[in-house]
């Protein structure tokens, strides 16, 4: 092919993620550019969003970890453009962009379980839980959730987002705390597409929330793919894809490296895991870390019987 | 009743950076009653709903479409701020498709890079990431001005001692303030240059005592903030004490004013043992603290933040070093020799006048942390301690205030919500004010004051009683700025001392006449 031809060599990919095969399927996949950032493009296809990103924002469940340059916008990408993409090359034919992803390495985004039957991380947590709130407090963003790390009342001009997001958190840890299925169903659903941003708060902290249970091996964890059932009239694209890469236990590195720092031996280093947490986004890792936080408080009572 | 207006934005995917950015701007658009910047989720529009702000475009749109929704009374400002919003969209979608060249650093190396040989940081990240780019700036050898707050202590003892190490000036964090060869940073004044340098914890209170002084007609050689816990046991003074050490070296300052509230005494008995070895005048105002110690030490001891800059004026100026005047001093004394304050004896009287019985009470609204902390230590010298207990002064621009809205120096809307509900309290006598000039701070902070302070003052006899910290060469003008208050029937001092003075003079006629010190 000619177009081939003319292309120059194709880029090679730093990484990709173990999910991004189940996304392409067996042929070739055809999307088109969805939306372009600094750091990240998104692609459309049959089952949400794959996204091309920079490696330093580590890996994310849907993506394809690649350096295209300092700026992303720069390379002439357009809303629209079509982009193919096999199991060994994505492409952009329009800007004449190959990445090579056959030979890219790749990981899991697949959270691993700590069972509930190991009680040293359920020991751990509850030793540590009140001062990595603390901690969490002083360096959680303003805006979002932020003022519920630090329980405050939201004083944003107008919308009670943090209010109302209190409500169905507490609703949500209450009927999990009473195995009522529905209740917390019905509670997450409320938490779905709730507040400001491209990723809006409720999502980070469902994703934040959702990442604790599978960590410690909840039998909860599954309650997220019941509340997004709906997700493209619920929430954005960007969001729901992620969401729903969180119903099936997947998560962007980020969140692996946050739960592994709250959970871990040492107490080293939780404060610095914790800034590069709320550094995500302009709330969306204040969330995300709210939610982790709301989770692992919530599983640790479970499995001591406290109500 | 305010109305309501909507522009969707279909399909709209901008990063949440850039919306928080572009909904903070619209919140702060004078005239705007409230606002939402959400992607048109249900769940939002069902928030939206709640605030009252859902119009039946913002009920249609989907998940995928942003909307913009605010409520206000005039629909010239409604539509402005509209159009705020989608000149700001329209600008991050040209970003978005790459057709701009502009460059811009991302991190302190690429600064670094493009600018050749920076020797000054300027940070002001949320705190959480404050640290690290002041490390990495230090590292690099660059002085920070940090002003970003919600930093942890062990960050800022860290951060100082690194700069301590490597002969750096590591200002804040939460320092608002400082003038560095003539280059304002953060909130600051259009100073006249000079012979005077300054060292202060307290971010308005280095900037009244440099507006006083170029009122006075000297000037700043430097103005360097340390960050209001610089002063800490934890952190030890070690920027008030490098800086001190900086213009105790530099040629161009011939005298140095210290300025924080009572240090730890370990550290002050620090700062004053190296202010004392200094070889150049030394004024220490460190406010409320006890003069003996400052004297004992070899310095010269201000009770005020005027005090201070008349002390600082006069040796620059080749002038024998007037006397403190005290806390309490005299509303009306013609030191600084404003023809303003020469009038204040004739406004507490005929505010006294006026008042109708029951009204009792100074309620300060104050902006500035430090202004307000001089405003309650002088109160208290009045009045003594315990019926200074009735009257209030507040700063708004404390954090209990500031969760998810501007500092009131940027935005006088808090206040005026707050003028308006202490002139309904029956008890209300005097209305106590900053109004603070200078780059950074609002464009017209006296004339977004004017209607409210009208409305208080309408009726019951309010008397509404403040200082500006300003100089004439400022954005805001600062003769401007009076003039207006003053229009307003505003009684205007000289000095924020002085306002405070002339407030309790009006309300304790009896503590002024005998002239009492408790």
């Amino acid at each position: 092919m000619q177009v081939t031809w003319l292309m120059p060599p194709p880029i090679t990919a730093a990484r990709i993620s173990a999910a991004v095969p189940r996304l392409i399927g067996g042929g070739p996949l055809h999307g088109k550019v969805h939306s372009v950032y600094r750091s990240v493009v998104n692609v459309t296809t049959a089952d949400g969003l794959l996204a091309i990103a920079d490696p330093a924002l580590g890996g994310l469940p849907n993506g394809i970890s690649v350096d295209l340059g300092a700026d992303f916008r720069a390379i002439g990408l357009r809303l629209g453009m079509p982009v193919v993409v096999s199991r060994t090359t994505a492409a952009v034919p329009d800007v004449q962009l190959q990445i090579d992803i056959g030979s890219a390495a790749r990981w899991s985004p697949t959270i691993g379980s700590r069972p509930e039957g190991d009680g040293r991380p359920i020991a751990r947590w509850r030793a540590r839980s009140a001062a990595v709130w603390t901690m969490a407090g002083v360096r959680g963003a303003a805006n979002g959730f932020g003022p519920l790390l630090r329980r405050e009342a939201s004083r944003s001009r107008g919308l009670d987002v943090a209010g109302r997001a209190s409500a169905s958190i507490a609703d949500l840890c209450r009927s999990l705390r009473h195995h009522d299925r529905v209740g917390s169903v019905r509670a997450a659903r409320g938490l779905v597409g709730l507040g400001e941003g491209l990723t809006p708060s409720g999502d980070d902290f469902l994703a934040g929330f959702v990442a604790a249970l599978w960590t410690l091996g909840s039998p909860d964890a599954g309650l997220l793919a019941d509340a997004i059932v709906d997700r493209d009239e619920r929430t954005t694209m960007v969001s729901g894809t992620l969401l729903q890469h969180a119903a099936k236990g997947e998560f962007a590195e980020r969140i692996h490296e946050l739960m592994g720092a709250l959970l871990d031996i040492d107490d080293v280093g939780i404060a610095e895991s914790i800034e590069r947490a709320v550094a995500w986004g302009a709330s969306s890792g204040t969330d995300c870390l709210l939610g982790a936080l709301v989770g692992l408080d919530l599983v640790t009572e479970t499995s001591a019987g406290v109500a | 009743m305010p109305a309501v207006h909507t522009r969707v934005f279909a399909n709209t995917y901008r990063d949440s950076v850039e919306l928080m950015q572009i909904a903070a701007e619209i919140e702060a658009v004078d005239g705007i009653d409230r606002a939402g910047l959400v992607m048109a989720t249900p769940a939002n529009r069902d928030v939206l709903g709640a605030a009252g702000l859902l119009s039946d475009a913002a009920s249609a749109a989907g998940p995928n479409d942003l909307v913009v929704a605010l409520a206000a009374d005039d629909d010239e400002v409604a539509i402005g701020a509209l159009e705020i919003a989608g000149t700001r969209l329209a600008g991050a979608a040209d970003e978005g498709v790459g057709e701009t060249t502009k460059t811009v650093a991302r991190t302190v190396a690429e600064a670094v890079g493009e600018l050749g040989s920076p020797n000054l940081a300027l940070i002001s990240t949320p705190g959480a990431y404050a640290s690290a780019e002041a490390l990495k700036a230090l590292k690099r050898g660059l002085h920070v001005f940090m002003f970003s707050d919600n930093v942890p202590i062990e960050d800022e003892i860290m951060l100082k001692s690194v700069a301590r190490s490597k002969g750096l000036l590591m200002m804040g964090p939460d320092c608002g303030t400082a003038i560095l060869d003539g280059v304002p940073l953060g909130f600051a004044n259009v100073v006249r240059r000079g012979t005077i340098g300054l060292v202060g914890a307290s971010g308005t209170g280095l900037q009244q005592v440099s507006c006083l002084i170029d009122r006075f007609g000297a000037g700043i050689s430097q103005a360097i903030g340390v960050g209001g816990r610089d002063l800490d046991e934890r952190v030890g003074g070690a920027m008030m004490l490098a800086a001190l050490e900086w213009l105790a070296a530099d040629p161009g300052t011939d005298v140095i004013v210290l300025i924080s509230k009572p240090p730890a005494a370990s550290v002050e008995a620090r700062v004053l043992a190296a202010a004392g070895s200094v070889a150049k005048p030394v004024i220490v105002n460190f406010l409320g603290g006890a003069a003996t110690t400052v004297t004992e030490a070899g310095a010269i001891p201000a009770s005020t933040f005027e005090a201070a800059a008349l002390m600082a004026s006069a040796i620059a100026q080749g002038r024998s070093i007037p006397a403190d005047p005290g806390l309490a001093g005299d509303p009306a004394d013609d030191e600084a020799g404003a023809p303003i304050d020469a009038a204040a004896n004739d406004h507490v009287r005929a505010a006294q006048e006026a008042l109708e019985p029951g009204q009792t009470r100074i309620r300060g609204l104050y902006s500035g942390g430090s202004l307000a902390g001089e405003a309650k230590l002088i109160v208290k010298a009045m009045l003594g301690k315990e019926t200074a207990s009735v009257h209030e002064i507040i700063d708004l621009g404390d954090d209990e205030y500031t969760v998810g809205r501007p500092h009131p120096m940027i935005d006088p809307r808090l206040r005026n919500e707050y003028i308006g509900v202490v002139a309904d309290e029956p008890s209300t006598a005097v209305i106590l004010l900053d109004v603070v000039l200078g780059h950074g701070s609002s464009p017209d902070p006296a004339g977004a004051l004017v209607t409210a302070i009208e409305a208080a003052r309408s009726g019951r006899g309010i008397a509404v009683v403040a200082s500006v910290c300003g100089t004439a060469a400022d954005p805001q003008d600062l003769s401007a700025q009076e003039a207006t208050l003053a229009r307003a029937g505003v009684i205007l001092a000289t000095s924020n001392a002085r306002a405070a003075r002339i407030a309790t003079a009006i309300v304790a006629p009896a503590a002024i006449a005998a002239g009492s010190q408790p």
